[in-house]
């Protein structure tokens, strides 16, 4: 299928990716897609809803449109704009319009990140309306029953001002997303990049004291995608300890009192 | 040299201050063996240390005339001011002490031969303990290690082995067997001895034939039993420990006549540390029943296989002396550890039906739940089930998601998260805490913490002489009425250097805090699509274009223009000035303030200072330090160098009247940080679990209004109400002093960047 040039199948994931389920969050978004409702995925960076999106994105057999959202994100970046070909104007897709156009799956990474003016625009999608009104087009869009709007932050950065509107945010179903039980973590680790179980518990267990850290001041503890990483490198050769140094620790702070409570925390599981 | 001539060139140095002759004379006495080049090093440091204290310059003068044979004279130099570092650190007693060992305390650190002391390594080792706890655990003193499960007890120094390396290595492997102690619930198994109760395990102790041995062998087994699992988590640490640990079970000594019973005890030891006897004429001690006796260590909890394990040495009989051994068997403070057990399983309990008993409300579940209640007490149904989803539908041990039933509400992750620890000490979630939950349900409502639930605080009355406010009492679940009274104040300006003196003390991080808040400050951008601009905005130009070709008019708005965002932000910053501030806490408070006051001069937020004490509930006290729209100038300056302790911590009324008025400024973004150093208390009966519950309540209300709420919390110990009372995420603790005026300002810029 091909809208404006643009191969929106290139977007379908033809491989299923892996993803373990750490609660009912497949049959709660599998609902949500059957009766039409937008998505809210929220947690703690690298616990898995990018990856859950992709898993949902194969499932469903839907072209799969990410935006990573950022302060400069503007509502024709979203809708599309109008472009000079020659001596013509034409009209260029952005990716939202591309995804109701094409019933795909939209998502909105990090979009607290974004201006509330600009998120504004996604309002008529998320109601029983769903439909996309392009002003310069003077056409509503209006969404087949197979395009999903889903929308992720992480509500873990504790900035007050990054948050969103209730009249944004109770337009969704939300899911809540957190790091998994150590049992599935490991699952998790070893699925992901073919680590033996026992390397990918001892990450996970350092993973797990790094997170003990938090009311200390850390500002968040290592994730599942920092464990993978770790065990990435472990698996390139990179000797254990100085893996999760480079890893895992360094990339969580610069205090050093807290570098070497880590620090101490890897030497005595490797 | 003679003593006239010492005492001569003594009093040259000292004068015009003349001690006693005799004196002198008693203390020179003891330099007149020395060499006249040992005499004048010596006499090189009295005119440092004779103004400093007299009797120390005179103990000095004793101790050094022995000392002088063992070092050269060089290092007195750096020996005196250790020894005034020690006089000023812990008095004469301690320089003494200093003195009376210098190869110990003097000459073994400078070789690089020393102990290691719990102050130098006590921030490391707290982080230590939090991750490997996975929860706030404090850490204290005590000559052996203990633990009483929320705090780990470790000596102040230890010096067992040559070198610092070794004895820091040697407290990190304490302080995680205390935590494998308690990993290996061997405190909780007490509770099921049957005698709960001051001394349960002592009195099951008694009834084995020789009870002192009986503890010391109880101590032994459950070491193998946290050491094992202490080899299966943490591999790093045993590797490098275990030479150490082998090293301090072989200098295990008989007393008396008890050889057999000694060497059994070590075969024992050295087998569960290294895997084997280490000497083999030891290996005839540990037969293969006794291994399996310990191997049973694995899988069952050290009381029930203690009896076969005593059986084998109390045929042996005798004692040993465990020497340095002693720090890793520690001590186990089991009523303590029982105490602390039984007031988590109470305060887990309590928190469980309050937060249940919110979320069926909410939920819109009292009448279905009062219902079913009234159904429970004519049948043995239950009120109200949680279900667990994970298990139910996945027959997978998980248990994360609990949903109420007859509602897809899912539970907030706290109470889900109080639930598995329920469930991971109790084994399973008692029906009874459910029932009482659904009780309390039927209660109602208080709609207070709603959002736009501002009524909340319109409800107060505000009299000629103060303000009146309702206070939660959560034994009746509804307010008392216009229960407390809290009056404004202004805090007295006094003139003061100490916010000149607090901002030379952290000149250095002022730089960087300054840097750091003009960066927040300018957070310039670029807008786009303007009438009027600094530049093009192509993206704007080309969509003109599109749109002109297109037939639709285009847009003016084709230029960019540098915009400076504007911060809409209100902060209130309310401060604890209760007596118990006093001293450190208050001046690293006011220090805190002044410099916050500094990053949010540079930023240009709006904010707000008061304070707030009282005592009882008729006198409830709020201190204007600076209000929101006036200047940070002198004057305010003065009132921040003039905060003082005053009374008692009563949290509730000044934070509902902080909440009103927060509410009446006009800013997008309302935010309160509280600053405290601990339980909010007054002299009534405002206090413990009552006082608790009325902050937390007044916290939820401010929430309800929509004010971000924030807390700091100063304290040695990290109580478990904290996150009850503040909100899981919404406070921090700092146990150091020290560091919270730069904690407030990195916390303000995390939670506004």
């Amino acid at each position: 299928m091909t809208i404006q040039g643009f191969k929106i199948d290139e977007n379908k994931i033809d491989v299923e990716p892996f993803f373990l389920p750490r609660g009912n969050e497949i049959e709660i978004a599998l609902a949500a897609r059957a009766n039409q409702l937008p998505l809210l995925l929220k947690g703690p960076t690298g616990c898995g809803k990018s990856r859950f999106m992709q898993y949902l994105a194969w499932r469903l057999r839907l072209p799969l449109i990410t935006v990573s959202c950022h302060d400069d994100l503007s509502t024709g970046d979203l809708i599309g704009r109008f472009l000079v070909k020659g001596n013509e104007a034409v009209w260029q897709d952005g990716p939202l319009t591309l995804a109701v156009k094409a019933g795909g799956i939209c998502y909105l990474d990090e979009v607290v990140e974004a201006r509330k003016d600009t998120i504004v625009v996604i309002h008529p999608l998320t109601d029983d309306r769903r439909e996309l009104p392009v002003e310069k087009l003077g056409k509503i869009f209006r969404a087949p029953p197979e395009f999903m709007l889903v929308v992720s932050y992480n509500p873990g950065y504790q900035s007050i001002l990054k948050d969103l509107k209730p009249s944004t945010r109770q337009r969704f179903v939300s899911l809540t997303f957190d790091y998994p039980t150590e049992e599935r973590e490991v699952e998790i680790v070893t699925g992901e990049c073919g680590a033996d179980a026992h390397l990918s518990r001892r990450l996970v267990q350092l993973a797990v004291m790094t997170r003990s850290l938090k009311d200390s001041g850390l500002i968040e503890g290592a994730s599942t995608r920092l464990i993978i990483q770790t065990a990435r490198l472990i698996k390139s050769g990179v000797a254990e300890v100085d893996a999760c140094r480079a890893g895992m620790t360094q990339s969580l702070t610069d205090d050093l009192d807290l570098l070497a409570a880590m620090d101490e925390m890897i030497v005595s599981l490797f | 040299m003679q003593l006239e001539i010492l005492k001569n060139r003594f009093l040259a140095i000292v004068s015009p201050s003349l001690p006693n002759e005799w004196e002198v004379e008693d203390v020179l006495a003891h330099l007149l063996g020395l060499s006249d080049g040992n005499v004048d090093s010596l006499f090189q440091q009295i005119a440092v240390i004779w103004p400093v204290s007299h009797s120390l310059c005179f103990a000095y003068l004793q101790e050094g005339a022995k000392c002088i044979v063992l070092m050269p004279g060089d290092l007195l130099g750096e020996w005196s001011r250790q020894i005034l570092g020690c006089y000023e650190a812990g008095g004469l007693l301690a320089a003494r002490n200093f003195m009376a060992d210098p190869e110990k305390h003097f000459l073994g650190p400078l070789d690089g031969r020393c102990g290691a002391r719990l102050t130098s390594l006590s921030e490391r080792l707290q982080l230590y303990l939090c991750g490997v706890f996975g929860r706030r655990i404090e850490l204290g003193v005590s000559k052996v290690p203990t633990t009483n499960i929320d705090r780990v007890f470790v000596p102040e120094n230890i010096d067992i082995f040559t070198t610092e390396a070794d004895n820091k290595l040697l407290y990190k492997l304490i302080v995680s067997l205390q935590w494998a102690h308690v990993e290996s619930r061997v405190f909780e198994d007490s509770l099921e001895l049957g005698h709960r109760g001051d001394g349960h395990v002592t009195r099951w102790l008694n009834t084995f034939s020789r009870p002192q041995e009986a503890k010391e062998l109880f101590g032994v087994l459950q070491f193998v039993k946290s050491f094992w699992l202490l080899v299966d988590v943490f591999p790093g640490l045993i590797r490098r420990a275990t030479p150490l640990c082998s090293d301090l079970i072989e200098a295990i000594s008989a007393q008396g006549g008890s050889v057999s019973y000694c060497n059994m005890l070590k075969s024992v030891l050295q087998y569960s540390v290294t895997g084997l006897s280490k000497s083999g004429s030891n290996r005839r001690y540990l037969d293969d029943l006794l291994k399996v006796v310990l191997e049973r260590l694995r899988s069952e909890n050290t009381f029930k296989v203690f009896p076969e394990f005593y059986a084998y040495f109390d045929a042996l009989g005798g004692t040993c002396n465990f020497g340095g051994l002693t720090l890793l068997l520690g001590r186990f403070d089991f009523d303590a550890a029982a105490v602390a057990i039984i007031s988590r399983r109470e305060d887990q309990k309590n928190a469980f039906i309050a937060l249940l008993s919110m979320a069926v409300q909410q939920n819109m579940l009292v009448k279905d739940v009062a219902n079913a209640e009234n159904k429970s007490q004519q049948s043995d149904s239950s009120a109200l089930v949680l279900t667990d989803a994970v298990a139910a539908e996945q027959e997978q041990p998980g248990h994360e998601e609990f949903l109420l039933q007859n509602s897809n509400a899912e539970l907030s992750s706290e109470l889900k998260a109080l639930i598995n620890s329920i469930q991971d000490d109790l084994g399973e979630l008692p029906q009874a805490y459910v029932q009482a939950a659904a009780g309390m349900a039927g209660k109602g409502v208080n709609d207070r913490e709603s959002h736009g639930a501002v009524a909340g605080f319109t409800q107060c009355s505000v009299s000629s002489v103060g303000h009146s406010y309702d206070e939660w009492d959560y034994r009746r679940g509804g307010y008392r009425s216009s229960w407390c009274t809290l009056y404004e104040k202004t805090v007295e300006a006094v003139t003061s250097t100490f916010v000149e003196d607090t901002l030379l003390k952290y000149q250095g991080q002022l730089h960087k805090i300054r840097r750091q808040f003009e960066m927040l400050r300018n957070q310039n951008r670029y807008a786009r699509r303007r009438r009027d601009g600094d530049e093009i905005d192509f993206d704007a130009l080309v969509d003109a274009l599109g749109d002109s070709k297109a037939g639709i008019v285009p847009s003016d708005r084709l230029f960019l223009r540098l915009l400076r965002d504007r911060r809409e932000i209100s902060t209130y910053f309310l401060v604890d000035m209760s007596y118990s501030t006093e001293g450190w806490v208050g001046t690293a408070l006011k220090e805190s303030l002044v410099l916050i006051a500094e990053a949010m001069a540079i930023v240009g937020d709006a904010y707000a200072i008061y304070g707030f004490s009282g005592m009882r509930r008729s006198k409830s006290e709020l201190f204007t330090v600076k209000k929101l729209d006036e200047v940070y100038g002198s004057v305010v300056k003065q009132r921040i160098a003039g905060i003082g302790p005053k009374e008692y911590t009563r949290m509730g009324p000044p934070i509902r009247h902080i909440a009103k008025k927060m509410l009446e400024c006009e800013s997008r973004v309302r935010l309160l940080i509280v600053l405290s150093d601990g339980k909010p208390e007054d002299y009534d009966d405002y206090k413990g679990k009552y006082a608790i519950e009325d902050t937390r309540k007044a916290l939820l209300e401010a929430r309800g209004a929509g004010i971000h709420v924030f807390c700091i919390t100063i304290d040695k110990m990290a109580h478990a109400y904290l996150g009850h009372m503040f909100g899981r995420g919404q406070f921090v603790f700092v146990d150091s002093v020290d560091t919270l005026p730069t904690k407030l300002v990195k916390l303000y810029r995390s939670l506004t960047c």
